[in-house]
C-alpha cells in the first residue's frame, strides 16, 4: 500500500470521507514527509505544523464533512498570499517580520472549504524570478535533481507538491510563475483567466497580470482547488462578474470536466481543435528533448482524435519586452508602499525623510526587485512613457488579438511551457536578461489575460527531468483545459516519484 | 536607446533606491542598458492607431454603495491591528523621522 | 474690467480647488468618512495601504463629482480612468495617490459669478476624483507622527482656467464655488476642517497684452484670508521683480499666514516626476446616459438664479435674497413657508427679523429651533390678515418658539390681538374726534399732519391693538366726511 502522502488529493479526499483515515493522520503524514525532505528542498518559509495539527484534531472531532470540498486536506500557500496571523514574507527581508491581520480571499476560501494550511512556501522575492533563487531566505531545490532550480517564482510550492509535502498548494502567476515551476518539478499548475480568482490579499507584483492558481499532482486535483477559489469577489474590482455575460459562458464545472477527461479521454479529445502556435514550436533555443516530449504528447492527442491546427501569434516576438515593461511599471508602483512607515524593514537613524526612505528600501529589497522597480520608474518617467509603457500596452492589444484569432479556430492551443528542463543553480546569475527570456513561452498568456494549464508529459530523454506541456484557452474556458489536460494525463505514462528523493 | 549612468541614478532617485557607487552602479547600469536595449525591439512593431490595452480586465462590478461595511475588509480595523506591524509607534500613531 | 491696480500690470490667476466629498464612506473602502477621531481608528487594510489590499470605488463619490461637474456646465466623459500618481511621503500609504488623469470624469465647464460689481465668467478646465492622504503631525522637536484617518477621503479637484484677474476675484470665485458645492450637497464646505483647499496659480502681464507671464503656484491655501493674503503678496513680489527688469521663476511656493509671505518650495527643475499610469486595480468609471440624465434632472436651481428669482419675482431686496440663499437649506425653508399663502416679503421679514435673531440670541443654528415652515407660514399669514401686528409677532417670537401655541392664541391671551372690528374702532375714532374739537378744526383747515395725533388717541384707547390701516381710514372718514 502507498504511503498516505503519496495519494493524490482526490484519493485522499475519498480516504477521508470513507473514514479510512482522519485529517490528523493525513496531516501527520504530510508533516513526516516534510521533515524527511525539507532539508534538501527548502520549499517552505514558515511551518504551521502546530496550528495544522490542532485544526486537524478539531476537524476530526466533528467528523468528515462531505459538503466541504477540501475538508481535512493539508495544503500550502505561496508566501505572497496573506494568511491571517502567520508571517507573510514574500521571501523578502523587507517583510521578514510582517504578520497580516487579514486573509487573502483565496486563503479564506480554502479555509472555509475545510483545508488545513500546513506551510507557507518559498518563492522568488515578491514573485520576481523564474528560479526561486531570488529568495532572501535561501533558494529551493528541484526534487528531481537537487542541484537544479525548481523554477519560479512559485518554486517552493511546486517542489513541495511534487515531493508529497502537501496535496496541493496555491501559487501566483504573473509571467509564468505557476506554470514554469510546475513544468520543471513535474506537477500540474493552472493559471486562471485574469479576473477569475480574487487577488485580494495577494501581495501585488503586476496587478494587471497576477492571478492566484493551484498546483497539484494531477489535473483533477488542480480542478478541485480551482473550483474552491474561483469566482467573483467584491473586494477585488478586477474580479470578473460572470453574471454579466448574458450571451453565455463555456462550461463552469471544473471538477466534472477534469473527471470526464480522465474517465473517457478519447471521447473528450475527439474532434478537439488544438492550435500549435508556430512561434513557440519553431522557437530558436527550444531544446530537442523538450520538443521531442511535447511532440509525442501531440501525437497522443492526435491519435485520440484531436485535430492539430498550425496557428500564428505574429506578435509573440515582442511578448517578453512588453511584459517586462508593463509588469515592472506596475511593480514599481505596487512596491512603493514598502517605505518603512507602517510595516516592513526600517533603516535606523536616518538623517532626513528621503534618506529614511532610501535606506529602508535599499536594504529591504534584493537586487532583482530593485532592478525591476528601477526599470518600472524608468519606463514611466517623463519623456519615456509613450515610447515604452504605452507602446507595450499597444503590443499587448495586438497579442490578445492574435490569440482571439487563433482561438476562434481552435478550442485551445498547445505549446511547451519552457524551452528547456530544469537548469543548474547560478545559470542565469548576473544576466537578468537571460533570466527574463526563460519566461518566453509563459508571459504571452499573462499579457493576454487568458488561462493556461501546465502538465507533465514525460522526462527528457537526455536530462531525465520533467517536461511540461502548456494548454492555453479562451477566456473563462478553464474547463476545456482541465478536460483535455486530464485526458492527456491519462494517456501519457506517469512520471513516478521525484528521482532525487527516492 | 542606450541607458546612461545618469539615467539609472535618476530612476533610483525616483524609486527611492540607492545604488552603491562604483562597481554596484556600473553593473546595474550595464544590466539596465542591456534590458532597455532589448526592449527597443518594440520599435519594430507598427502600433499606429492601436488602442492600448492596459489590463485584460473583463466585465466587472459597478462602483459599490456608499454604505459603511458591516464586516471584513473595508471596515475600520482595531487600531492595534493597524499598528501591529509598525516598526515604531507612539500614542496610536506611526512614528517617522522629523519632517522639516 | 482689467485690474491695473498693480501699476500697469494685470494679475492672472487660476485655481486648483480640492474639495472633500460629503459621502458616508471613503473613496476606495467602506471606512467612515468623518473628520477627526482618535488617530488611526478609521482605517482598514485598504486605506492603510497594507500589502495585498485592493480599492473598490464608492458610487456616491462618482455621483457627487458628476453633480458638481454638471452644475458647472462641464461635459461628462462617459468613461474615465483612475491613474496612479507616484510620490513618497509618510502620510501617503500606497506610495501613490489614486487620481484621475486622462480622461477625468468631467471637463470643459464654466461658472458665472458677480465679483466687484461686475459679471465674471470663469472657465473650468477639468474636474476629477482622487483620494486624500493622511496627516503628518509635528509636535515640538520630536519625530513626526502619522495619522491615517483622513487617508482615502474622496476629493474632487476642480481646475479653473486662468480667468481670474486679481486676488479679489480669486477669493470671490472660491466663495462662489464653496456656496455652490455646499448648496449641491457635494461637500460640507468646512474650511477649518480642510474640506476645501486650493492651490493658486498666479502670474503678471502688462495690462493689455495677451501672453501670460511666468506663473508661480502657491500650494494648499485653506481659508479665504490666506487666498487673499498669498495672492496679494505674490502679486507684489512678482511686480517688484518685473519692474526691476528681472524674471519670475516658475516654481512652487508656500504661504505662511503668520508672516503673510510666500517662500519658494521647489523650482520647475525640481518638479516631481509623478509617473502617472492607469491604475490596474480599478476598472474605468463608465457612466450610463441614464445616470447622467438622472443627476442632471436632480440638480437644484443654481444659487444665483434662485437669488435673482427671489428679487425679481418675489420682490425681496438684494440683502434679503442673498441671506436666504447663502445659508444652506434656508431658501428651501423660505419657499416651504410660502406655501401657507402669506406674502413673500412678510415671510422673509419674519425669518430674517424674527427666527434668525432669536436663534442667534440662543446660540442655536436655525435648523435646531424646531420651528416648522408651516408655523412660519401661518404666523406670516396672521400678520398679513391683520390679526396680529408685525411688532406683536416679533415681540412674541421667543414664546412662539418655546410653546406650541400659535401666534394669534398667544396674542389673544395677552390682549394683543389686533382689533380689526370696524364697529369697535369706529366708536373709538368718533370719540377721539369729538373729544378734541380744536385739533379736528385745525385738521380740517389743512393741518393734516394732525392725523398722527388722532391715531395716537385711538391706539391709546385700544391699548395699541387697533389695526393701523383701518384706524387711519376711519379717522379720515370722521375728520373729512
Amino acid at each position: 500500500m502507498a504511503e498516505l502522502y503519496e495519494l493524490t488529493l482526490s484519493q485522499a479526499r475519498s480516504a477521508l470521507l470513507s473514514r479510512e483515515c482522519g485529517a490528523m493522520e493525513l496531516t501527520r503524514a504530510c508533516c513526516a514527509r516534510l521533515r524527511a525532505t525539507e532539508d534538501r528542498l527548502h520549499a517552505c518559509l514558515s511551518l504551521l505544523e502546530e496550528e495544522a495539527l490542532a485544526q486537524a484534531k478539531k476537524l476530526d472531532e466533528s467528523g468528515p464533512e462531505a459538503h466541504r470540498p477540501l475538508w481535512g486536506m493539508p495544503l500550502m500557500l505561496k508566501d505572497n498570499i496573506c494568511l491571517r496571523g502567520s508571517p507573510t514574507t514574500c521571501a523578502s527581508a523587507m517583510l521578514r517580520d510582517f504578520v497580516p491581520f487579514y486573509d487573502a480571499e483565496a486563503a479564506a476560501r480554502l479555509k472555509s472549504a475545510g483545508a488545513i494550511i500546513l506551510a507557507k512556501n518559498n518563492l522568488d522575492e515578491f514573485a520576481m524570478g523564474s528560479t526561486t533563487e531570488n529568495s532572501a531566505f535561501g533558494r529551493s531545490a528541484n526534487p528531481w535533481d537537487l542541484g537544479k532550480v525548481p523554477g519560479g517564482s512559485s518554486g517552493g510550492s511546486a517542489a513541495a507538491v511534487s515531493a508529497g509535502q502537501a496535496f496541493g498548494a496555491l501559487g501566483s502567476d504573473t509571467g509564468g510563475s505557476i506554470r514554469l515551476p510546475a513544468a520543471l518539478c513535474g506537477c500540474v499548475g493552472l493559471k486562471p483567466t485574469y479576473g477569475r480568482v480574487s487577488r485580494f490579499g495577494l501581495v501585488a507584483f503586476g496587478s494587471s497580470f497576477d492571478q492566484i492558481g493551484p498546483l497539484a499532482r494531477t489535473v483533477e486535483d488542480c480542478a478541485r482547488l480551482f473550483e474552491v477559489i474561483a469566482g467573483p469577489d467584491p473586494k477585488d474590482s478586477t474580479s470578473a462578474r460572470l453574471d454579466l455575460y448574458p450571451e453565455g459562458l463555456p462550461e463552469q464545472n471544473f471538477v466534472e470536466a477534469a473527471q470526464a477527461g480522465g474517465r473517457s479521454p478519447e471521447e473528450s479529445l475527439k474532434g478537439l481543435a488544438v492550435g500549435l502556435p508556430k512561434e513557440f514550436w519553431e522557437q530558436e533555443g527550444l531544446s530537442p528533448e523538450v520538443a521531442q516530449n511535447c511532440r509525442e504528447a501531440l501525437q497522443v492527442l492526435e491519435r485520440a482524435g484531436a485535430e492539430l491546427v498550425p496557428v500564428d501569434l505574429p506578435h509573440q516576438k515582442y511578448a517578453v519586452a512588453a511584459y517586462y515593461i508593463m509588469s515592472s511599471a506596475e511593480a514599481g508602483a505596487n512596491l512603493a508602499r514598502f517605505d518603512g512607515v507602517r510595516y516592513g524593514l526600517r533603516a535606523k537613524a536616518a538623517a532626513d525623510l528621503d534618506s529614511f526612505f532610501v535606506s529602508s528600501r535599499s536594504r529591504g529589497f534584493g537586487p532583482e526587485v530593485r532592478r525591476r522597480i528601477m526599470l518600472g520608474a524608468f519606463v514611466l518617467s517623463a519623456g519615456y512613457y509613450d515610447a515604452y509603457y504605452r507602446k507595450a500596452a499597444q503590443i499587448r492589444r495586438l497579442l490578445r488579438d492574435d490569440f482571439d484569432r487563433a482561438l476562434s479556430r481552435c478550442r485551445l492551443l498547445a505549446a511547451p511551457v519552457a524551452t528547456r528542463t530544469a537548469w543548474p543553480f547560478g545559470f542565469t546569475e548576473n544576466d537578468p536578461l537571460a533570466a527574463y527570456k526563460m519566461d518566453l513561452f509563459t508571459v504571452t498568456l499573462n499579457l493576454a489575460g487568458l488561462p493556461g494549464l501546465a502538465l507533465p508529459v514525460g522526462l527528457g530523454a537526455h536530462s531525465r527531468l520533467p517536461v511540461g506541456l502548456q494548454l492555453m484557452g479562451r477566456p473563462f474556458d478553464e474547463a476545456a483545459l482541465l478536460r483535455a489536460g486530464a485526458a492527456l494525463e491519462r494517456l501519457v505514462p506517469p512520471l513516478g516519484a521525484p528521482a532525487a528523493l527516492a | 536607446m542606450s541607458v546612461s549612468k545618469a539615467t539609472v541614478l535618476r530612476a533610483g532617485r525616483l524609486a527611492r533606491l540607492s545604488l552603491d557607487e562604483g562597481a554596484g552602479l556600473e553593473d546595474f547600469a550595464g544590466q539596465m542598458a542591456g534590458i532597455v536595449e532589448y526592449m527597443d525591439i518594440l520599435n519594430q512593431a507598427d502600433t499606429c492607431g492601436v488602442e492600448p490595452m492596459f489590463s485584460p480586465m473583463s466585465r466587472t462590478a459597478p462602483p459599490v454603495q456608499d454604505e459603511p461595511a458591516t464586516a471584513g475588509a473595508g471596515q475600520p480595523c482595531p487600531r492595534e491591528d493597524i499598528l501591529r506591524n509598525a516598526p515604531e509607534q507612539a500614542d496610536g500613531l506611526f512614528v517617522v523621522p522629523r519632517i522639516l | 474690467m482689467v485690474n491695473t491696480g498693480a501699476g500697469g500690470w494685470e494679475t492672472v490667476i487660476g485655481l486648483e480647488v480640492h474639495t472633500q466629498l460629503n459621502t458616508r464612506t471613503k473613496l476606495f473602502c467602506r471606512c467612515p468618512n468623518v473628520f477627526g477621531g482618535e488617530p488611526n481608528t478609521r482605517v482598514c487594510p485598504v486605506c492603510a495601504g497594507m500589502p495585498g489590499a485592493l480599492p473598490v470605488i464608492n458610487s456616491q463619490a462618482v455621483r457627487l463629482a458628476l453633480r458638481a461637474g454638471l452644475a458647472m456646465g462641464c461635459s461628462v466623459n462617459r468613461s474615465s480612468l483612475f491613474s496612479r500618481k507616484s510620490y513618497f511621503y509618510p502620510d501617503l500609504p500606497n506610495g501613490y495617490q489614486t487620481s484621475q488623469w486622462e480622461p477625468p470624469i468631467c471637463s470643459g465647464g464654466r461658472v458665472a459669478l458677480r465679483s466687484g460689481g461686475h459679471e465674471l465668467g470663469v472657465r473650468i478646465n477639468r474636474l476629477h476624483l482622487e483620494n486624500d492622504a493622511g496627516k503628518c503631525l509635528h509636535a515640538g522637536d520630536g519625530p513626526s507622527l502619522v495619522d491615517l484617518n483622513r487617508a482615502g477621503t474622496p476629493l474632487i479637484e476642480i481646475v479653473s482656467e486662468p480667468d481670474l484677474r486679481g486676488p479679489e476675484e480669486a477669493v470671490d470665485f472660491m466663495r462662489h464655488l464653496r456656496r455652490l458645492l455646499v448648496y449641491l450637497g457635494v461637500t460640507d464646505g468646512n474650511m477649518e476642517e480642510g474640506s476645501m483647499r486650493c492651490d493658486v496659480n498666479i502670474s503678471l502681464r502688462r495690462a493689455g497684452t495677451e501672453v501670460y507671464g511666468t506663473r508661480a503656484e502657491i500650494k494648499n491655501l485653506n481659508s479665504f484670508n490666506s487666498i487673499m493674503g498669498a495672492s496679494r503678496h505674490e502679486q507684489e513680489r512678482q511686480r517688484e521683480i518685473l519692474e526691476a527688469g528681472g524674471e519670475v521663476l516658475q516654481e512652487t511656493r508656500h504661504y505662511d499666514p503668520d508672516t503673510g509671505l510666500t517662500r519658494s518650495m521647489r523650482s520647475k527643475e525640481e518638479a516631481p516626476d509623478y509617473r502617472y499610469f492607469p491604475c490596474p486595480d480599478l476598472p474605468p468609471v463608465v457612466l450610463d446616459a441614464s445616470l447622467i440624465e438622472e443627476i442632471r434632472a436632480g440638480l437644484p436651481e443654481a444659487p444665483e438664479a434662485r437669488q435673482k428669482r427671489f428679487e425679481d419675482a418675489l420682490g425681496l431686496n438684494v440683502e434679503e435674497a442673498a441671506m436666504l440663499v447663502d445659508s444652506p437649506g434656508l431658501a428651501d425653508y423660505f419657499e416651504a413657508a410660502l406655501r401657507g399663502g402669506a406674502g413673500a416679503k412678510r415671510v422673509a421679514t419674519l425669518i430674517l427679523g424674527g427666527l434668525l435673531p432669536e436663534c442667534a440670541r440662543r446660540g442655536l443654528d436655525w435648523t435646531e429651533a424646531g420651528f416648522s415652515p408651516e408655523r412660519m407660514g401661518h404666523t406670516a399669514l396672521m400678520v398679513d390678515e391683520g390679526r396680529v401686528s408685525l411688532r406683536t409677532a416679533r415681540e412674541l417670537w421667543a414664546e412662539l418658539m418655546d410653546g406650541g401655541l400659535e401666534v394669534e392664541v398667544l396674542a389673544e391671551r395677552k390682549g394683543l390681538l389686533q382689533v380689526s372690528d370696524a364697529t369697535a374702532l369706529e366708536e373709538a375714532a368718533r370719540e377721539a374726534v369729538e373729544a378734541n374739537p380744536a385739533e379736528a378744526a385745525a385738521y380740517r383747515a389743512g393741518k393734516t399732519k394732525l392725523l398722527a395725533f388722532f391715531v395716537g388717541q385711538v391706539m391709546k384707547a385700544t391699548r395699541g391693538a387697533g389695526n393701523p390701516a383701518l384706524v387711519n381710514e376711519l379717522l379720515k372718514k370722521y375728520l373729512e366726511g
